[in-house]
């Protein structure tokens, strides 16, 4: 941050704290108690309604945990095909609504800005609602136009059900990284892709050789909220299928969840959860590491 | 240029839309873009269709989760796609008769409106103070915003429970306003923060020498000019205060203080066969988000896309 320099009207450092301490206060509440308190629980075991000290041991156990490592695949599953496919189509899409081949292009970015705004338990009903089994949108899409072949129990089979909640997920999200793309293309220089025109650069060219290398910091959030994004999953999950059939959609937070919940295991849940936030942020760093040392800086 | 990084956006997507509005593109046929080589714009034609298309999908579930609230429990089983031959409103009925959905309305809009309000007042003063004040911690302070931003939030779900049910605040009318309000927090300083930073502080040190005092500075002169970033974070701090689920429904069990998102949850699980019913309930939980985002689009858009940004 730039440094603020010293203003002749700035009141004294007492005076500055009454500033912040009532949010400090509120935001500590919620976040730095937690997260210490979460650490201290995670060292211990709950059991006969107590907290007793255990030391290391639910961390010992987390690492030969296969449940949880499985519950982290999914969250890894769910990340790698949110960067694929909502990632690289919103970039797309962003691409092509700048190029000015795109007929009503903001009518276009609200309508798939929509289901961002929406409660997470509503588009989870409506998820709930196109994959329903026999009164499913899909389903019966699937029938009507003879492809009814390919009728899934799109949220109970266990093999199926990861993926369709990553659809759910890419569908009300992707809206975000489009958005956060079309706000990336709107600071770039405009110059840079006409003098590539002139040149003429092809439409790819000019896509991969000038505008990619300027969006190197839009990118880069974009993977840092496709990541922390993916790791903090919760809600749908949760409301869709709880997590179902038996592990094969959960991830690490419902995982963290049921184990305090359902389990009483309060200790080890706290554990898992000291986990997330610990890998969050190692993931989160890494990638603005990765992209601050290895893609081209932009800002021309 | 203007000196505000939201407006530039604004400026920007006003741009956007100005050079290539649905007249353009319909007035000048033989004048495609160079890089389609000059051609029947078969490849326009074809991307143009792929999003609308594509546009129709993010739009329509929801459309047909309204329609499909207007038809009864029988002509719902008929066909699911039709619209309603004869719309009612009896799943609406039901629902208004049952009493419940009132209890949640009312206690969602108390979370989001005090949230809210806690918010703005509270990352105002917070904003103001690291935007032009310098003292020992400031940017401690600032990292500890960007925390929050970072965050897994759900991870805290089980610590920030064992916490409150230690205080004993756990099923209150009071104790969902803590997480809204903090988790709100960050992205609102942020915002603000970098707004105030972008009016020149010329401005406050002229007020200053006037012999404006600091309140006077703060909200009678640089309050007002702050207005737009003002509006985006109460949007935005309304909408996830009243879509927020995971704190909800780990800290909250008494159907007296479910907000609506809870309140649908546990009418959903209910009535899972009764798909116009749920359907209406879902319509009821989204109108207000809806409205919102009808009257304020560009403001929610951006102010989304910035704080990512910020992120």
């Amino acid at each position: 941050m730039a440094a603020v320099s010293s203003r002749a009207f700035q009141p004294g450092t007492k005076a500055i704290w009454l500033f912040l301490l009532p949010g400090l206060i509120v935001y500590g509440g919620v976040v730095l108690t937690p997260l210490l308190g979460g650490l201290w629980y995670s060292l211990h075991e709950f059991y006969n309604f107590q907290f007793h000290w255990s030391g290391l041991s639910n961390y010992a156990k987390l690492i030969q945990d296969g449940d949880f490592w499985f519950t982290l695949r999914n969250n890894f599953i769910i990340i790698v095909l949110s960067v694929i496919f909502q990632i690289t189509t919103a970039f797309a899409i962003a691409v092509l609504m700048n190029s000015k081949m795109v007929v009503a292009p903001k009518l276009l970015r609200t309508a798939i800005f929509f289901p961002v705004i929406l409660s997470p338990v509503v588009t989870s009903f409506v998820w709930i609602l196109v994959f329903d089994i026999n009164n499913g949108l899909l389903n019966s899409m699937l029938e009507s136009i003879g492809l009814g072949g390919l009728r899934q129990k799109w949220l109970d089979d266990p093999d199926v059900v990861i993926y369709s909640v990553t659809v759910a997920l890419v569908w009300q999200y992707i809206g975000l990284f489009l958005v956060i793309f079309l706000s990336g293309l709107s600071a770039i220089n405009q110059e840079t892709i006409e003098a590539a025109e002139v040149d003429g650069a092809s439409t790819f060219q000019k896509t991969v050789f000038v505008i990619f290398p300027q969006l190197a910091s839009t990118w880069s959030v974009a993977m840092v909220l496709a990541i922390s994004g993916g790791l903090k999953i919760f809600e749908h999950i949760y409301i869709m299928t709880g997590g179902g059939p038996g592990l094969s959609s959960t991830v690490v937070a419902q995982y963290a969840y049921s184990q305090s919940f359902l389990r009483t295991q309060f200790g080890y849940g706290n554990t898992i959860a000291i986990a997330i936030v610990i890998l969050s942020l190692v993931f989160v760093s890494l990638t603005i590491f990765v992209f601050n040392r290895f893609v081209v800086k932009d800002r021309v | 240029m203007s000196a505000h990084p939201n407006r530039l956006a604004r400026d920007a997507a006003d741009d956007l839309v100005d050079g290539v509005g649905p007249d353009v593109a319909r007035d000048e046929p033989s004048a495609p873009p160079p890089f389609l080589g000059g051609r029947v714009n078969v490849p326009g034609i074809l991307i143009n269709a792929l999003l609308i298309a594509f546009a129709i999908t993010t739009i329509f579930p929801m459309l047909w989760v309204l329609y499909n609230s207007l038809k009864s429990t029988g002509e719902f089983a008929q066909s699911i796609f039709a619209l309603p031959s004869e719309p009612t409103f009896a799943a609406y009925t039901n629902i208004f008769e049952r009493g419940t959905v009132f209890t949640a309305l009312w206690n969602s809009v108390f979370y989001s409106v005090v949230s809210t309000v806690l918010i703005v007042v509270l990352a105002y003063s917070i904003g103001y103070a690291l935007a032009r004040f310098e003292f020992r911690g400031r940017s401690l302070v600032f990292s500890f915003f960007v925390l929050g931003l970072l965050l897994p939030i759900p991870a805290l779900l089980v610590p920030v429970f064992m916490q409150y049910r230690g205080i004993g605040i756990l099923d209150t009318q009071f104790v969902l306003l803590i997480p809204y309000t903090a988790f709100g927090l960050s992205l609102a300083v942020f915002l603000i923060e970098g707004y105030i930073r972008k009016i020149p502080i010329e401005l406050d040190e002229a007020a200053h020498v006037d012999g404006a005092s600091l309140f006077t500075i703060m909200f009678v002169i640089v309050f007002p000019i702050c207005r737009p970033i003002i509006a985006t974070v109460t949007l935005l701090s309304f909408l996830h205060s009243w879509n927020e689920f995971a704190f909800a429904t780990t800290l909250i069990r008494d159907e007296a203080y479910k907000p609506i998102p809870l309140w649908l949850r546990t009418f959903g699980g209910q009535y899972a066969t009764d798909y116009p019913g749920l359907m209406a309930g879902m319509v009821i939980a989204s109108i207000p988000v809806i409205v919102l985002f009808l009257f304020f689009r560009e403001k929610i858009v951006e102010g989304f896309a910035g704080g990512a940004v910020k992120a």
